[in-house]
């Protein structure tokens, strides 16, 4: 037992009034007996402006154990989590009996739990230490922690591994683990850039471990995307546990292109969880791609070549047909420069790569080109592919297309193969002046689309009720209206034209504005293609969650020419960052690398002319790798017993350890127990004075007849 | 009275459909040709055989008749213009310079023909020093046989002509294309027949196969004036390389 007084900053002035007090009494004529009592009420009262604490021992009858049990991902993936149970199955009525058992689990931090009522969950990657750390401020008393874990600490905090040794806790491993040595193939580190230019090769590199597989086993790897397989990787086994895998990949789509990687599985695994993983790579357009096909050489032809060829943003790749098989060739084919024609392939083969086909005046009938390749470009253009047939009498219904998949997407009906065509040169006028198609830049007179240049002959073309018209013939007429000369129709995600006129080139040498010519398919090229609409996303590839030190990279794409672009970047602690930055054409490169978890706030500001014209925000999370945890699943007994050794623990590695040996190691001391009896005290106190009054009053009125 | 009203109508709408069609050639190739104060035309019939040959060997269309122009708006119709001069050039005046420039600037072309038999031609001599007046931010320089032009349709190893002075053709560029087209080797003459058929000039040295390779030259010119430098095109290379070395 142990008293304590609180005020003794007031010792001195209460000792003064106190002796004066007793002084006093002893010098005053009151028996001695009233003496004693008062002298007795004075110290009492002294003692309580004292405020005593009592604080009593008592000997613990059982010492206070914690049982910390890993529920990272990677004891669920190995089943551990099942090892730990059993044997507190089988010991835990020894643990009762003898310790006073907190049960706790803990992945990145404990949690108390009912042992015998919750249901243990996986629970996410390893933080041993961070989470002793947090058990010993929340219990600072235990007498000692039985932790079962594989020791995969796969948060970097293992060199904190110090902290453990001042909490004077010991600590008894339990690797009670099966020690043979198993199966397992994993990836991990898998690296792919966020974004790729569409229709251009990016790689992605995998690396991953395979332990316990026999020298020279086959490995397959295989990379998917929606459609299935895109390519496979075959390795064999090495003497490393590790290698390296790398696909080279072109994406299929603009936007975004999730794949999967799939390692084969191997019949003894441990576990299967980690021999696949996500990744998505967005697809964007360093260049538009055309490919044009155009039935006869013409000024139509030389002209939007030409435009198409100059655009630094597009990349084009035309066929022209110089010849038909109906044509005489009066020299050897060595003399002739014609090549095989290609465009029925790229139809089918190559069409993804392409952001817009052109048909220009062309009869595919000749050139090997049948129905499904009609049926391939069709699902191109549902999925976002952009389509223009232009007229010629071997356009639309003249060029036999009604009998194919293109009737379906184009905005026009093609119901008559005779389908005249309206001659004569024509001031065609525009229906809809708010289509992008029409647009004006800054530079450009206001007046450009007021008025549109001639056109020499055109198909009579009919809207259909899916098409928008855009420009129509002044005075020619179909039985619904005036001929159509340009329409447009959204069909899926992608966008078809079709323009009745191949006279365009007259735009450019036959108008007051010449440049109506590039403006009109610069326009028509962006707009078909999605371009125009892009153009208001302007920061490109930007993943929302990326892992801790692993680079993040994004494109800004400005909306128009002459913007400067500069980022700034706030880490979670607030400090700046300032990210790596390199111009490629229209495109502003960035990338920083986060070294902490949490938020990242990046801020992009657009000027022009040292002027801020605009500003964005965007955020990243960054948080640990997925990959980290089921990387590797061998048990760490290093990092146990390092841990064990710190704080005067065991490491213990069988299953069949006796318990009663812990007993030894946990010191039989006396824990604190105590008792705050001040407010006892006080009544107690005020008891005595009121007994020891009464008293008075008795002795006075019964020994000396004082009242 | 009505009959006066109704003849002069019918003249001045039979003149604007006249007008009109006259433009009107849609896809077709036109052989369209410069009329200047001169001796423009010395081969008058020549367009004829062109035309028939073009459309017989080639996909081209070709527009039925001949378009003759003078340097006015209305060459802008047809972008390639054939210029044929045998013995002076008159020059362009000051418009016509202008015109002449931003047909070229616009995307037309223009081929130069001297038909003057002469080494020292003067025709030759004046449009070419009206030429360099019209560019003179550009020279004349030689095309070479790697050009897209000796590959446009047939694969050209030389020039033709009726008699061979160069063995080159000259050119002046605007951009990546030939805008400007010359040879002094009278490439239109071998195409002239008699009436019965027969060509009328005898090519030198060469002779047939000379007028052979001029007749291939000319169906060249006109297709790289409707494709450009598509031949350029790495997809044509490996096979144009292939034929090349055969």
């Amino acid at each position: 037992m142990k008293i304590d007084f609180q005020n003794l900053s007031i010792l001195l002035p209460l000792f003064l009034a106190t002796s004066s007090l007793i002084w006093l009494t002893i010098k005053s004529k009151a028996p001695l007996t009233l003496k004693i009592l008062r002298t007795l009420t004075i110290l009492i009262l002294t003692a309580l402006v004292l405020s005593p604490k009592i604080t009593t021992y008592a000997k613990k009858q059982k010492n206070e154990i914690a049982v910390m049990i890993d529920t990272s991902d990677s004891m669920f993936a190995t089943k551990r989590v099942e090892y730990v149970k059993n044997y507190l199955k089988i010991n835990h009525n020894y643990l009762e009996q003898n310790y006073n058992i907190g049960f706790f689990d803990f992945s990145e931090n404990f949690r108390h739990i009912d042992y015998k009522k919750t249901k243990l969950k996986s629970s996410g990657r390893t933080d041993i230490i961070n989470s002793l750390e947090n058990l010993f401020h929340a219990y600072p008393n235990l007498d000692g922690i039985f932790l079962f874990s594989d020791g995969r600490q796969t948060s970097e905090e293992a060199t904190r591994v110090e902290v453990v040794r001042e909490a004077k806790i010991p600590i008894f491993s339990f690797d009670i683990f099966e020690k043979k040595k198993f199966l397992d193939i994993s990836l991990f580190d898998i690296k792919a850039p966020p974004f790729a230019f569409k229709g251009k090769d990016f790689t992605v590199k995998a690396k991953l471990v395979h332990a316990g597989i026999k020298r020279g086993s086959p490995i397959v790897v295989n990379l998917t995307d929606e459609d299935g397989v895109v390519v496979t990787r075959r390795i064999e086994a090495g003497d490393e546990d590790e290698a390296e895998v790398v696909f080279v990949v072109r994406p299929k789509k603009r936007g975004a292109n999730n794949y999967k990687i799939d390692v084969s599985t191997h019949p003894g695994e441990i576990t299967h969880l980690n021999n696949s993983s996500k990744v998505t790579v967005e697809a964007i357009k360093e260049k538009i791609r055309v490919l044009y096909l155009c039935g006869q050489p013409s000024y139509e032809y030389s002209f939007l070549r030409e435009h198409l060829k100059n655009d630094a943003n597009i990349e084009l790749v035309s066929f022209v047909i110089l010849r038909n098989p109906e044509d005489i060739a009066l020299v050897p084919d060595e003399e002739l420069s014609l090549i095989p024609f290609p465009g029925a392939n790229m139809l089918i083969k190559d069409i993804a790569d392409f952001d817009l086909v052109i048909f220009e005046n062309f009869t595919y009938q000749r050139f090997g080109i049948y129905a499904p390749h009609f049926e391939a470009l069709k699902k191109w253009v549902l999925e976002g592919g952009g389509f223009i047939m232009m007229g010629g009498d071997n356009s639309f219904a003249r060029g036999g297309y009604q009998n194919t998949a293109i009737r379906d997407i184009l905005p026009v009906f093609m119901e008559d193969p005779s389908d005249a065509i309206e001659e004569g040169i024509f001031r065609p006028q525009i229906t809809d002046h708010t289509s992008p198609l029409f647009a004006i830049e800054t530079e450009t007179p206001s007046d450009l689309w007021k008025e549109l240049p001639e056109l020499d002959g055109a198909q009579k073309l009919k809207i259909r009720p899916e098409g928008k018209i855009l420009i129509r013939h002044p005075w020619s007429k179909t039985d619904i209206g005036n001929t159509v000369v340009l329409a447009t129709r959204d069909y899926g995600k992608g966008r078809t034209a079709a323009l009745g006129s191949n006279s365009t080139w007259r735009w450019k040498m036959h108008s007051k504005y010449p440049e109506i010519y590039h403006i009109f398919w610069k326009n028509m090229v962006g707009y078909l293609t999605g371009s125009l609409d892009e153009s208001k996303a302007n920061v490109l590839g930007l993943r929302k969650n990326v892992a801790i030190d692993t680079e993040c990279e994004f494109l800004v794409k400005p909306q128009t020419g002459g913007i400067e672009v500069k980022t700034d970047i706030t880490a979670p602690d607030g400090s700046k960052i300032t990210p790596e930055k390199a111009k490629s054409g229209a495109l502003w490169r960035f990338s920083f690398t986060p070294t902490l978890e949490g938020s990242y706030k990046i801020n992009i500001y657009y000027s022009k002319g040292g002027r801020l014209i605009s500003k964005e925000t965007h955020s990243v999370e960054v948080s640990r790798s997925v990959y980290e945890e089921l990387k590797n699943l061998d048990i760490n007994p290093t990092f146990l017993k390092d841990i064990s050794e710190k704080t005067g623990g065991t490491y213990i590695d069988t299953a069949g350890f006796d318990l009663r040996k812990i007993d030894e190691k946990i010191p039989k001391k006396a824990s604190e127990i105590k008792t705050e009896t001040m407010a006892n005290t006080t009544i107690y106190a005020f008891l005595l004075i009121t007994v020891i009054f009464i008293f008075e009053l008795a002795i006075r009125w019964l020994k000396y007849d004082l009242w | 009275m009505k009959k006066t009203f109704f003849a002069v109508f019918l003249m001045i709408a039979s003149t604007l459909c006249a007008t009109t069609k006259n433009h009107s050639q849609r896809d077709s190739f036109v052989f369209a040709q410069i009329k200047y104060a001169g001796d423009w035309d010395p081969y008058p019939n020549i367009w004829r055989e062109i035309m028939n040959f073009l459309e017989t060997t080639t996909s081209v269309k070709a527009y039925p008749e001949r378009r003759v122009v003078q340097i006015d708006e209305k060459i802008f119709n047809s972008p390639f213009l054939w210029l044929i001069g045998k013995s002076d050039f008159p020059g362009f005046s000051p418009s016509e310079a202008k015109i002449i420039r931003r047909f070229i600037d616009l995307g037309g072309m223009i081929f130069i023909d001297d038909a003057s038999d002469t080494v020292d031609s003067d025709f030759r001599k004046n449009i070419k020093s009206e030429l360099s007046k019209i560019f003179p931010d550009k020279a004349w320089q030689k095309i070479p046989l790697s050009h897209a032009l000796f590959r446009s349709f047939y694969l050209l190893r030389g020039v033709g002509g009726r008699k061979i002075w160069r063995e080159y053709l000259e050119g002046i560029a605007v951009g990546e294309r030939f805008a400007v087209i010359l040879s002094w080797n009278d490439v239109s003459g071998t195409w002239q027949k008699d009436n019965f058929g027969n060509y009328l000039h005898e090519c030198y040295p060469g002779k047939d196969r000379q007028r052979w390779e001029s007749h291939k030259l000319t169906i060249n010119l006109i297709m790289y004036s409707l494709t450009g430098t598509y031949k350029s095109d790495t997809v044509h290379q490996p096979f144009i390389e292939r034929k090349l070395r055969q």
